[in-house]
């Protein structure tokens, strides 16, 4: 299968994609177990080991969305039952009004400070391992979804909002599955940007993207708008390697990079906590801020580490900056992308665990939600040693993908200087992925807790 | 000087019909989001303590001293991790589900109910069309700065294609600007009713009452959040959305476009009498708080509605019974 082939051209992909089923069908799928889920959470069983919502959310799609990022993009985003909320309420009662322009500039800093917040939240009230917690996470998100569908035009929310979109946006970065616009198609275009405006065959793009000078998979969702209402077929779908898109990124962004290495920090605070030797690192803390509050200490927790990767990639780029004669800010942003490849393997090694070892837990809630009594067992779909095994290869991976994704920007911003250059900037780079790697290991080597 | 030449009267009539709508607009906003968090605010506060975010108070009263209890699983209630191990993994991590409970009483009327409209629906009549996404879009396309230098920035040369761009949006602005108005697309004046889902007080979910007087069967696990306070959480977030849903209907009627509504404001004949009688007319929006207020009004109107237990009277009231 050729990288760059055009998956439009099969005549099946195409007709899927300009379906007027599509990608509804799939949406009404997601909204209606979104309805049980929350339904589960706020209503359902009390113990998060017996709730189906709990099992769903936290053991089935959290650990797989990242996977899903990494295969197709933000896929997700098209078919999430938010996007879908904000799309009817923007029907029935929106009120179309242009995106504030503080949003279009802080949104990712928003995003940011959301992700940030809701993991900060998770550990000091107990969201994740408390149905009701979930519940209400899901409909203050709900709640934010309505307001954003009500006042502003399009997928306000998706873009400039949503704590997973920021999160699909950059693992979106590494995805495999493009959708690009053929610019020489769009040179000749009379259409006035039906892809951007939409026309009788469809809205314009919900994430307002311009196909035409699109070149990231941060912002798309693959719900091919644009295929439909593309009168000249210039739309293109093809699939190329993972994390390619970040070897050539010509407009790194601060914040971006910014959030890559918090992204770092939080799979660091998951692993800890979850950890046996977090007991004694409590204690440790206790002793030292002389307060047993639990928020208290684990915010202090939570703060270093965000700082550890935060402040290890300024001090590479410090080092760097030194080499290539750039600015830190711009060293820091150009390189915090090549995080991303083992961010994505940190979460997924992370979650394996939740889904590997708890998966059976939906099979048993859902049939006790059903009605049917159960008989107790392992909840565990393969022994800890595979789950082990597996969570080394893909921090492996990861920090391998990382590395090269560091060589290529390198060389694509250095290379003219010469291949000195190159590695020399890269140096400093590859310790500090060499360093996240070596601790994502240590980490799971540890046992863990479970969730269920 | 320059004012002689000016319509001074129109000019500053409509100035100040600018600035009061705008307000009146604002005014009604921070309304809305007052009543939306004053509803939240009730709703959390009004639940009992064993229930919701009972895993933050354990926590807390933990952490108020009670450590000596065994750490992080313990204060992961009410539902502990299981503290791993890794032979636990393949074996017996407890589902909990030897004690299934076959008659788990999830039949609380915990559906948020969600608001209705009703005859001059605020929202109903609004239909999008092509057009409109269309004329949205551009004005996205003329006023999103962002995505203009984005464009800029990433213009190869191939004949300015930000400019194409916003261009292509201005031409369809100019051709739906020559669409007539439609009646739901303006009324500032004269309307009437934005709080009436805030009144709909009647509370005839009396049925709730079971539940408030504890007939939840699974009571006896205590380790949850109360049906009660579930329903409050449900009526909270339903009444918020509720009343920025009823805002944003207003809103949409009342004023979709600003320069529309000018427009007709300042219209005559008998166009601009079909939108003054269309806005002066009342929308009837009904909201219903009830998961909010039947949860708290259950308990006290259960010892009125209960049929009288003649054993239980006998014994505290003795020879009345007799």
């Amino acid at each position: 299968m050729s990288a760059n082939r055009n998956l439009l051209e099969n005549r099946t992909v195409l007709a899927t994609l300009k379906s007027r089923w599509y990608p509804g069908i799939l949406q009404i799928i997601t909204a209606a177990v979104f309805v049980i889920i929350v339904y589960q959470l706020v209503a359902g069983p009390a113990s998060a080991h017996k709730n189906l919502g709990t099992a769903l959310t936290w053991v089935l799609w959290w650990p797989i969305i990242p996977i899903i990022f990494v295969v197709f993009g933000r896929f997700w985003c098209a078919i999430c039952p938010f996007g879908t909320l904000s799309d009817l309420v923007q029907k029935f009662v929106g009120n179309q009004r242009p995106v504030p322009a503080f949003l279009r500039k802080y949104g990712i800093w928003i995003i940011d400070a959301l992700f940030i917040l809701i993991t900060w939240s998770d550990h000091v009230w107990g969201i994740v391992e408390n149905p009701w917690g979930s519940g209400v996470l899901m409909l203050m998100l709900t709640t934010g979804v309505v307001v954003s569908g009500a006042f502003w035009q399009r997928r306000a929310w998706c873009r400039y909002l949503c704590f997973l979109g920021g999160l699909s946006g950059n693992y979106a970065r590494a995805g495999m599955l493009q959708l690009r616009a053929n610019t020489d198609i769009c040179a000749t275009c009379k259409s006035r940007a039906a892809c951007f405006n939409g026309n009788e065959n469809g809205p314009g793009c919900p994430m307002f993207e311009f196909p035409r000078q699109m070149d990231t998979n941060a912002r798309c969702t693959l719900c091919a708008a644009c295929v439909k209402t593309c009168p000249y077929g210039a739309i293109t779908l093809s699939w190329r390697p993972p994390t390619k898109e970040l070897w050539f990124i010509r407009n790194p962004k601060f914040e971006e990079a910014f959030l890559a290495a918090v992204i770092m920090g939080i799979v660091f605070v998951q692993n800890i906590t979850m950890l046996e030797v977090w007991q004694p690192i409590l204690g440790g803390l206790q002793s030292l801020t002389g307060t047993d509050s639990y928020a208290v200490n684990f915010t202090i927790t939570f703060l270093i580490a965000m700082a550890i990767p935060i402040g290890m990639l300024m001090l590479a780029a410090g080092i760097a900056r030194r080499l290539n004669k750039d600015s830190m800010v711009s060293n820091f942003a150009k390189f915090g992308y090549a995080i991303i490849p083992l961010d994505i393997a940190g979460h997924i090694a992370h979650n394996l665990f939740h889904l590997l070892a708890e998966g059976k837990a939906v099979v048993y809630t859902a049939m006790e939600a059903a009605g049917q009594q159960v008989e107790a067992g392992s909840t565990s779909l393969v022994s800890m040693p595979v789950i082990q095994l597996l969570q080394y290869g893909l921090i492996a991976l990861g920090a391998l993908a990382s590395l090269y994704v560091i060589f290529r920007i390198a060389k694509n911003h250095y290379g003219q200087a010469g291949r000195a250059m190159t590695w020399a900037t890269a140096a400093p780079y590859a310790a500090l992925i060499a360093v996240f790697g070596v601790i994502n290991i240590v980490l799971f080597v540890l046992p863990m807790a479970m969730r269920m | 000087m320059y004012h002689r030449h000016l319509p001074v009267d129109r000019w500053s009539g409509s100035r100040l019909f600018r600035q009061s709508e705008s307000q009146a607009r604002f005014r009604r906003l921070l309304a809305s989001f007052v009543i939306a968090l004053g509803l939240l605010a009730f709703s959390l506060a009004a639940s009992p303590g064993e229930g919701r975010f009972s895993a933050f108070e354990s926590k807390v009263a933990l952490a108020d001293g009670g450590h000596s209890q065994g750490g992080l699983p313990d204060l992961r209630t009410p539902t502990p991790l299981n503290a791993h191990e890794p032979e636990q993994t393949d074996a017996q991590h407890d589902m909990g589900m030897e004690g299934t409970e076959g008659t788990h009483d999830t039949s609380v009327d915990s559906s948020p109910e969600s608001h209705e409209a009703t005859g001059q629906d605020a929202h109903a009549p609004q239909a999008s069309s092509p057009q409109n996404d269309a004329e949205m879009s551009e004005e996205h396309a003329l006023s999103s700065s962002d995505e203009a230098d984005t464009a800029r920035e990433q213009a190869t040369g191939d004949g300015g294609t930000a400019e194409d761009h916003e261009s292509a949006g201005s031409d369809n602005h100019e051709a739906e600007s020559a669409t007539p108005n439609d009646p739901e697309d303006t009324g500032s004046e004269g309307m009437s009713g934005r709080d009436d889902h805030g009144n709909t007080a009647p509370d005839d979910h009396g049925a709730a009452g079971t539940e408030g007087s504890g007939s939840d069967s699974h009571g006896a696990e205590a380790e949850g959040p109360s049906d009660l306070a579930r329903n409050l959480t449900l009526g909270g977030f339903a009444a918020i959305n509720g009343s920025v849903l009823v805002t944003a209907a207003i809103l949409k009627k009342k004023s979709p476009r600003k320069g529309r509504n000018r427009a007709a404001v300042h219209g005559t004949g008998p166009a601009h009498e079909a939108i003054k009688t269309a806005a002066a007319a009342p929308i009837t929006l009904s909201v219903e708080p009830a998961p909010v207020v039947a949860p708290v009004v259950a308990p006290v109107l259960t010892p009125f509605t209960e049929p009288i237990d003649i054993a239980d009277a006998s014994a505290t009231e003795g020879e009345d019974v007799a």
